[in-house]
């Protein structure tokens, strides 16, 4: 959709640039001189609110310039970010099995929490996905809290990525126990949501419950952070730091700063 | 003289802690290339470092004149300028690592102590090539 509004926002651009250039043209002709009524006041229009006329145009243009910038940078390359994630799970996990879904390798990217406004509060910023290898969850509304001023305040493995702009170690956690009424009381759950930097009702409402997971910052060329990488799986062995998979880890975000 | 060395990160992380601390280290924070160049007009040696990216560099006064470069988003080191006399070089070298080291511990952020650590190890590793890029 995104792609369909930008190629959409690019197309009226141009056509009003055009439009521009036809009224210069239009406004030399005279309007008496036309036969028809409609075309004759055309004319006149065009005469007599010139300045109006092109003003509107070129704050329409400015308008869409805007747009067309703000969808380009949030679609940049995004089907071949998604298409390196796709190819990395295969040689990281190196599972082609049917649980090959149980590993998954995510990118999210910081956003504004606008309904922050609502409550009048300055917009804090969460990390939300951004594209996920696979075809299974690749929608997630999970957000996780980042703070570039208060280090407990980010959360998730991926907000601890953020903050120390930098790599974690491979986080193993323990199995969810399966039926759990209350988990505040469990102290596997408290574990469990200890180990990944988040709380346990946040953990309680994981749809995916990984058992170990490793998360990496995304820079810019500028060095600037762009988003975070994070490797997770429900097999507590698949994600480790051994020599290969950390520098797949590795060569995996250097392409990334590459394609952004 | 300009002196080039390629860095590969695991002979500066021999015992155990420090490869510990590569584990840590985000390929963005870990130099590829170090290049120095002395300039016997000035006196000045100038030490670069190139990493993954081309991160924009600000920069920041220690003591003794001696400058520091770091990247403006990450406050890794990008390049140290050393005023220094040909035959201290090695001498001065050995007082910038231990600075580095000491100046680290106070870093706001890990990977900046990380970048720190390694910097420190890859010139008390090649202070003798760098000194020698001077004669």
């Amino acid at each position: 959709m995104p792609q369909f509004v930008r190629r959409w926002a690019s197309y009226l651009e141009w056509f009003l640039v055009a439009l521009l250039a036809v009224l210069a043209g239009l406004r030399t002709l005279d309007p008496e001189k036309a036969s028809l009524e409609l075309w004759r006041a055309a004319l006149r229009l065009v005469r007599d609110k010139y300045f109006l006329l092109v003003a509107v145009i070129a704050l329409l243009v400015f308008a869409l310039k805007i747009v067309h910038s703000v969808l380009e940078r949030w679609t940049a390359n995004k089907g071949t970010l998604k298409t390196v994630l796709d190819n990395v799970h295969k040689t990281y996990f190196g599972d082609n099995s049917e649980r090959a879904y149980e590993h998954r390798i995510s990118l999210f990217r910081p956003r504004l929490n606008l309904r922050d406004l609502f409550k009048f509060k300055r917009p804090s910023r969460s990390l939300r996905l951004y594209a996920r290898s696979g075809t299974a969850y690749s929608k997630s509304p999970r957000r996780f809290r980042i703070d570039d001023n208060n280090e407990g305040m980010n959360e998730g493995v991926a907000g601890r990525a953020w903050f120390i702009n930098g790599k974690t170690p491979v986080v193993p956690l323990p199995e969810w126990p399966n039926g759990i009424e209350d988990p505040e009381s469990d102290q596997t759950c408290r574990d469990y949501a200890s180990g990944g930097f988040i709380s346990v009702a946040q953990a309680a409402d994981l749809r995916v419950k990984s058992r170990c997971l490793q998360a990496t910052v995304v820079r810019k060329k500028t060095g600037e952070r762009w988003g975070v990488l994070v490797f997770d799986s429900r097999d507590p062995d698949k994600v480790s730091s051994n020599q290969e998979q950390s520098v797949l880890v590795d060569v995996t975000v250097a392409l990334l700063t590459h394609l952004l | 003289m300009t002196k080039k060395i390629q860095l590969h990160a695991q002979d500066y992380m021999t015992d155990s802690n420090k490869r510990g601390l590569l584990l840590q280290l985000s390929v963005y924070d870990v130099p590829r290339l170090l290049t120095s160049d002395f300039d016997e007009k000035t006196g000045v040696l100038k030490i670069e470092f190139q990493y993954l990216d081309q991160e924009p560099a600000r920069t920041e006064d220690l003591q003794n004149h001696l400058s520091l470069r770091v990247g403006k988003e990450s406050g890794k080191i990008i390049g140290i300028d050393v005023p220094v006399e040909k035959f201290r070089i090695e001498e001065v070298l050995i007082g910038i690592s231990h600075r580095l080291r000491d100046r680290a511990d106070a870093l706001p952020r890990q990977n900046q102590r990380s970048n720190y650590e390694f910097v420190s190890s890859v010139l008390d590793a090649n202070k003798q090539s760098l000194a020698e890029a001077a004669i």
